[in-house]
């Protein structure tokens, strides 16, 4: 296949002289990308510590932590001694955010050129954190709530209902935030266990983008220092899944227009999306499966079977791997069946090389695009960090995608007898 | 930096210094907001966003764009305060990175054939087509409930507005999309064409050219050729606040509220508003966020929004388990009028200025934010306001500039969607 950029060219353009990586002495790691012309800064700093970690080993032992526990944590983080961050980064002109996901735990802010003082706040929240039983305690109705408004979303119920339909043990069973009984399990004890045991530098990364100066980074980051932290008590460890779904459906109400679904796949193949690589060629998989540029899609948009809000997609970690497809539909278990068919076939006939050369070329658009502003490639970073890549080997995967790689993935993934549909369809009248 | 051309009295042509990794081409419509054909203006952005005379099905189109290294075309209607907005947007890498140098020209030039070549059969929009776009839209509208929060601020704008055209759905009516077809459609786009107000903004490498291709394509298609007046009759308040709730089945209360002024604001007035906002509801740090969240621990969610149409406007969205609804309600009510009477602190007013400014400062970031910014601007004010000029009117704010606009807005209603079970 011929690269449709040119790769040295692109890469003196985007990457040459701008970006730096360094390990501190303490073992974060730590990237800066040099953005002159800019005028905000965007950072990230995250944790290998998600809600799907659950399985860990205390002292030798398996241990379950509650669900919600990485989330709970990212919550009552940003506050020491009853100062809230937020309070402390608005009171340098910088806004902040943090967010729990699958794998891990990021904690943002964005602020003008006068990056250095906020860095250093954020930094200093990784230091030794004071939880108390009162602090603890308060937050656990906030969170209660955080939890039902998830539950009034529709397109969060089916996700999590599919992934109960397919995963018996691994974390993404549960809800990111955990439930209204898990989060009674968690005391300012075991937040404190689990800092000490995640929140260590050579499990965090941090990006710096914008108009900076890479030198400056590297020495601020240097603050984060936690030679003095305690033993910790946990050790990550594997979950035990079993082969094989649990459900092949579901179905849940709620207050809807019409049914909402989402369709899943349990694929067995996840250790190697650790690479890269297949995460860029699963996106190109899916849309030639369902994608707007493929006749089956049109043919099932112009039979009414979907709508404008359907989409496909794959959540990935280290011990999971589950691709999606998800929609509206007044026939959903046909929208299954025909994504079964249309699989099945492209699997015998293989994928179309002129579709392919075409889709690649919307990879092309996307690399560079994350280079348009400081919180697109601050978030890249962080992902390549935790996927052991760089942004110069994806320009290289981009360049020259590999359609007998594609070809291969996709006989080997999505197995009709792994799949499973969550549908959430409408309340019938008078009922709850 | 910003430019604006007037090329006639009701198109205005602007465009931005690029140094970006993405280009931009927007081509904005202005029609009048009117009941009678909201729902099909609402119904041709999707008959025109699927098909253009070339490219005649969605996956033609689609697979184009793909070849354009992931242009993505939008077509959008939608109701901005007293009109209606037909929006064309084409996003792209420009071709300095590519092999292909002309990426941004081709992407161009698709846009204008989306607006000025529809795929047209016997002089109209072909009626497969514009059955299978009908059936979108239902859905559309019918899909409003499924984002509660967001039906319920819907639910409190149409109760405040009432009669006033601001107050009409913005998607249209469900049940005039059975009366639409083709021939109807495609001459109420034409008349559409003739009677609007043009806004174009480019953020690209090919200024020149796309210029040129875009002045040509409204120009030699008559597009705009005889606007019309959009009807500007200020906002009524209600004489009583209103309260209207609604079974929805939700796990929480869910509810919005509304503050008004009942006057038009100008651009000073929206720089105090935002700053107010902003203490208020607008940032994590804000009142509502500290006190009524995390204080009294009532709610996950307490935000408020600006609120332009009409006059200066706030609105309140907040969700909580039942039991804390009043709680709630009363809490968020103590906040606004606190603020109102007293002021914000110099701390708090410092701090929301900050925050507002480096935001501004920021919008230059990216082409998105450039031109949303640009929109935003036109569409509110209906002059552009740089962002240099809107960091000036910031910082002029004062303590007493918000006391005097909040205590000069009306409490005027609620909108609350809970299970009755």
């Amino acid at each position: 296949m011929m690269s449709k950029i040119d790769i040295e060219s692109v890469s003196d353009l985007l990457l040459n002289d701008r970006l730096y990586a360094h390990t501190t002495a303490s073992g974060l790691r730590v990237y800066v990308y040099e953005m002159p012309g800019k005028s905000s800064v965007s950072v990230q700093l995250a944790v290998g510590f998600g809600s799907t970690m659950v399985h860990v080993l205390d002292k030798g032992s398996r241990y379950r932590l509650p669900a919600g526990t990485a989330h709970f944590l990212e919550h009552k983080l940003f506050e020491r001694n009853g100062v809230d961050s937020f309070t402390l980064f608005a009171d340098l002109g910088a806004s902040s955010n943090a967010y729990t996901t699958f794998n891990r735990t990021t904690f943002v802010f964005r602020s003008g050129r006068e990056y250095e003082e906020p860095l250093r706040v954020l930094l200093d929240f990784f230091r030794k954190p004071l939880f108390t039983e009162e602090g603890v305690e308060k937050e656990k109705p906030i969170i209660e709530d955080e939890i039902r408004m998830y539950m009034d979303d529709p397109g969060w119920r089916a996700s999590f209902n599919l992934f109960r339909n397919l995963y018996r043990d691994i974390g993404i069973n549960e809800d990111i935030a955990g439930n209204l009984r898990s989060i009674r399990d968690i005391d300012y004890r075991l937040l404190n266990d689990c800092f000490d045991s995640f929140y260590r530098p050579g499990n965090m990364a941090l990006a710096v983008t914008g108009p900076v100066e890479h030198e400056k980074v590297f020495e601020i980051a240097e603050q984060l220092d936690q030679s003095g932290s305690e033993v910790p008590r946990f050790e990550s460890a594997s979950a035990q899944e079993q082969d094989g779904i649990i459900r092949d459906s579901s179905l849940d109400r709620m207050n809807l227009s019409m049914p909402m679904f989402d369709i899943g796949f349990k694929e067995r193949g996840f250790a190697r999306f650790s690479d890269i690589k297949y995460e860029l060629l699963m996106d190109m998989v899916l849309d030639l499966i369902s994608g707007e540029s493929t006749e089956f899609f049109r043919q099932m948009y112009d039979s009414n079977l979907l709508s404008d809000s359907f989409g496909s997609g794959f959540y990935s970690g280290d011990e999971y791997l589950c691709t999606y497809f998800e929609g509206d539909s007044h026939e959903p278990e046909k929208v299954r069946d025909m994504i079964l068919d249309r699989i099945g076939s492209l699997k015998r006939s293989g994928l179309d090389p002129e579709l392919f050369e075409e889709r690649a070329r919307t990879s092309v658009g996307s690399y560079i695009s994350i280079f348009d502003s400081p919180g697109s490639v601050a978030g890249s970073l962080i992902s390549c960090h935790f996927k052991n890549t760089s942004l110069y080997d994806i320009i290289q995967l981009v360049g020259n995608p590999d359609i007998d790689a594609a070809d291969s993935m996709l006989r080997d993934c999505f197995d009709p007898s792994q799949c499973s549909l969550s549908v959430i369809t409408p309340t019938e009248s008078g009922e709850r | 930096m910003l430019y604006t051309e007037k090329i006639r009295e009701n198109f205005t042509f602007s465009w931005a210094d690029h140094d970006y990794k993405r280009e931009r081409l927007v081509v904005e419509l202005h029609c009048p907001v009117e009941k009678e054909s909201m729902t099909g203006i609402s119904l041709l952005a999707y008959v025109l966003s699927s098909a253009t005379e070339k490219y005649r099905d969605i996956v033609s189109l689609s697979r184009y764009l793909d070849t354009l290294y992931g242009a993505s075309l939008y077509v959008s209607a939608s109701r901005a305060g007293n009109r209606m907005i037909i929006h064309f947007d084409v996003d792209n890498v420009p071709g300095l990175y590519l092999t292909e140098k002309d990426n941004g020209y081709k992407a161009a030039g698709l846009l204008c054939d989306v607006i000025t070549d529809p795929y047209l059969t016997d002089g109209s929009f072909p009626e497969e087509t514009v059955e299978v776009e009908k059936e979108k839209l239902r859905e559309e509208i019918s899909f409003l409930i499924n984002n509660k929060e967001a039906y319920c601020t819907r639910m409190l704008l149409r109760e405040f507005f009432r009669d006033n055209v601001r107050g009409l759905p913005d998607l249209g009516f469900i049940e005039d999309i059975d009366t639409i077809d083709g021939r109807y459609l495609y001459s109420l786009y034409r008349r559409c064409l003739s009677e609007c107000n043009i806004n174009a903004f480019y953020c690209g490498s090919d200024l020149e050219r796309v210029k040129t291709l875009v002045c040509s394509a409204i120009l030699d298609n008559g597009i705009g050729a005889h606007p019309v007046q959009f009807d500007n009759s200020p906002v009524t308040l209600p004489e009583h606040p209103f309260s209207r709730t609604e079974s929805a089945g939700t796990e929480q209360d869910i509810f919005s509220m509304i503050y008004h002024s009942g006057r038009r604001s100008d651009s000073r007035e929206l720089a105090v508003l935002k700053v107010a906002n902003s203490i208020l509801g607008g940032m994590p740090t804000s009142r509502l966020f500290m006190n009524v969240r995390e204080k009294k621990g009532l709610c996950y969610t307490c935000v408020s929004n600006r609120m332009t149409s009409g006059g200066s406007g706030i609105i309140i969205e907040s969700s909580t388990s039942p039991d804390k609804f009043a709680g709630n309600r009363d809490s968020i009510m103590e906040e606004f009028d606190a603020l109102a009477a007293s002021g914000p602190t110099e701390e708090e007013l410092r701090q929301a200025k900050l925050g507002i400014v480096n935001s501004l400062k920021g919008i230059t970031d990216t082409v998105a934010g450039v031109s949303s910014h640009y929109f935003s601007s036109m569409n509110g004010t209906g002059r552009y306001i740089s962002p240099e000029e809107e960091i000036a009117l910031i910082e002029d704010v004062t303590s007493s500039d918000i006391t005097s606009l909040l205590s000069g807005m009306r409490y005027c209603g609620i909108c609350r969607l809970h299970d009755d079970e």
